[in-house]
């Protein structure tokens, strides 16, 4: 879930609302932590993961910073879960803003957007963020397909860059967000093809949570979920972009076998963040 | 307020009499108004199970499974309209009730409760009390 509209760091820095309207092109309003709270507790979510998206070589701004993800994390430490953002145009900085993020702000994760950052998923710069990442033991979220705002490219968004990464470099720990939609089967294959890449559910795109799921289910089949991707597919909701018993709702009501469903709603993000 | 579920009545009797003594004023009208495309304001009956019987209602009366022109990328918020059937349940039960202020107290029946309806929560929501008297 992005953290660019919680009241609590839009209050403190109002930059962050301008940034998350004008750049992020997010303009609900700005919800308390309580409200993504009630969220979860309206349906049965334990825990979160909080992401920030470093843009400060493209857009001049982090959304939110890292330490603002730690300071967020502080309030619910059971129930919230931090990842890091860093910025792979910075080159060594953005290796040791990782280890800061790990070290300091005990961040567990990394989440990368390469098309809204400007970097070159498959490039030098990105491959030493990834190497750090793996040796810090932290997974690492990358967005993958549309990105509704056209002041992007989205060609660094397709989830097929990353079956070479994948391949090459086996211990580190790859999520494709959105389903890759609407590169759906581009990321499946991806996914089915190597062992350390899982793949998320957030996000809607064709319509209503409950009308996107539909879509993907006739696209892949749910024998394919349950037999090819039921150890790799993760639950995410994509706050606030989505609320998330709205995303709940539409994933649990797949009609796929309870033990797969399980791992999709809890499992698989505990393999993800190496707790189980 | 701070609603905790996606379709809950919560009473607010008890915060527009507060707003409204806050203000001095005893006689006149007291109106209730949400911020909100997606919230309700009603007055009915303080009772739990009635409360489920609306809630339930108003899911049944316009259901979420159907083919809505809402839903679509929605530029103005930046994501997925996906709540047109909360805007129709909203637009139902109104944004707003009146009601006479006489002796500095709400004129009520003995039943009635004023109720913020949210459906499309949970969310944080806003809501102005404006009293014309003197």
């Amino acid at each position: 879930m992005h953290a660019v509209l919680i009241k609590e760091l839009t209050d403190s820095r109002p930059a962050l609302l301008r940034d998350a309207r004008e750049l992020f092109d997010l303009r609900t309003s700005p919800q308390p932590l309580s409200t993504l709270l009630g969220e979860m507790d309206a349906c049965g979510v334990e825990r979160s993961v909080l992401l920030p998206i470093n843009c400060e070589t493209s857009l001049r701004s982090k959304m939110p910073s890292n330490s603002e993800i730690a300071d967020l994390v502080k309030r619910e430490t059971r129930r919230l879960i931090g990842f890091a953002s860093v910025d792979p145009n910075a080159g060594k900085d953005a290796l040791s803003d990782l280890r800061e993020s790990h070290d300091m702000f005990g961040l567990k994760g990394l989440k990368l957007n390469p098309a809204m950052q400007a970097f070159d998923p498959a490039g030098r710069e990105a491959l030493d963020v990834y190497e750090e990442a793996e040796r810090l033991g932290m997974p690492i979220l990358v967005h993958t397909g549309i990105t509704f705002s056209n002041r992007f490219s989205i060609g660094y968004n397709r989830p097929l860059i990353y079956d070479d990464l994948a391949r090459r470099h086996p211990k580190i720990k790859f999520c494709l967000a959105h389903w890759g939609w609407p590169w759906v089967l581009d990321a499946v294959v991806v996914t089915i093809r190597n062992p350390n890449v899982y793949l998320d559910t957030a996000g809607t795109f064709a319509g209503t949570p409950t009308e996107t799921m539909r879509q993907i289910i006739s696209l892949l089949t749910t024998r394919v979920i349950e037999n090819t991707l039921g150890e790799r597919l993760i639950f995410g909701s994509d706050y606030p972009r989505i609320e998330m018993n709205k995303m709940f709702d539409a994933v649990s009501s797949l009609p796929l076998r309870r033990d797969v469903l399980d791992r999709i709603l809890t499992g698989n993000a505990l393999a993800f963040l190496g707790e189980s | 307020m701070n609603s905790k579920k996606s379709t809950e009545l919560i009473r607010i009797t008890d915060e527009v009499r507060r707003a409204v003594q806050m203000t001095g004023l005893k006689n006149g009208i007291v109106n209730v108004f949400t911020l909100h495309t997606t919230t309700g304001i009603t007055i009915n009956e303080d009772d739990v199970r009635l409360e489920e019987d609306i809630a339930r209602f108003m899911v049944k009366l316009v259901p979420e499974d159907d083919s809505y022109a809402h839903h679509r990328f929605f530029r103005k918020d930046g994501r997925m309209a996906v709540n047109a059937y909360s805007h129709i349940r909203a637009s139902l039960l109104g944004a707003n009730v009146t009601m006479p202020l006489q002796d500095g107290a709400l004129v009520l029946g003995s039943r009635q409760n004023i109720y913020l309806v949210d459906l499309d929560g949970p969310q944080a929501r806003g809501l102005v009390v404006q009293v014309i008297g003197e």
